[in-house]
């Protein structure tokens, strides 16, 4: 059972799992670090996460 | 399970703004249950059980978009940029990709939205009128 943590976690803004978990969920789609938008990198919330990962490994 | 959100109902705003019913027409069908409350602090409930999470929009433009627009991605950039926080389950709320891609929305909803997206950006310009009538008249407790 996922808690209120988990959730916190999932949907970080500032880690890559939190990024590929909104990104994924919403935009559909598999990502890469070369596929990652720009706006993504320039968000204030963001800004210091390294895009270097394989989306899949950072799914449920 | 089902996290605990914040209820607060303001009935007055309710009336006010009007989205309530219009929202809950819109998601219908939708087979779960969640929330999504205002940048002006009106909760909207969507569903018959306690809401598994609550999607809060910051900016009225942001609310309006998505709405008019049904395009999650409009979200996903909103929610980098801090116009948007998910609370509670997270990967409940990116299933609303699926639903809002597949949800056909009839003439006259289109119409209702388009007249009330008018009247949100004509609020949102002049937001004194609006705080100044409203108050809280209630606190449902969870």
């Amino acid at each position: 059972m996922k808690t209120g943590t988990d959730f916190l976690q999932a949907a970080s803004r500032n880690t890559a799992a939190g990024v590929a978990t909104i990104y994924q969920g919403w935009q559909g789609g598999d990502i890469d670090s070369h596929e990652i938008p720009a706006w993504i990198g320039s968000a204030p919330v963001a800004r210091d996460v390294e895009y270097d990962f394989d989306a899949d490994d950072h799914l449920r | 399970m089902n996290y605990e959100p914040a209820l607060r109902f303001y009935p007055a705003a309710s009336r006010l703004n009007g989205w309530g019913t219009l929202i809950r027409r819109l998601f219908h069908d939708y087979p779960s249950s969640f929330a999504i409350r205002l940048w002006d602090d009106e909760t909207i409930f969507v569903g018959r059980s306690m809401p598994y999470f609550t999607l809060v929009f910051h900016s009225p433009a942001l609310f309006r978009d998505t709405i008019l627009r049904r395009d999650t991605s409009k979200l996903t950039h909103a929610y980098f940029s801090g116009d948007l926080d998910v609370e509670g389950d997270v990967y409940r709320a990116l299933e609303l990709r699926h639903f809002l891609a597949a949800q056909p929305i009839s003439i006259g909803d289109q119409a209702m939205l388009m007249l009330k997206a008018i009247m949100l950006t004509v609020t949102a310009r002049h937001p004194k009128q609006e705080s100044a009538s409203r108050k809280p008249q209630s606190v449902l407790a969870a």
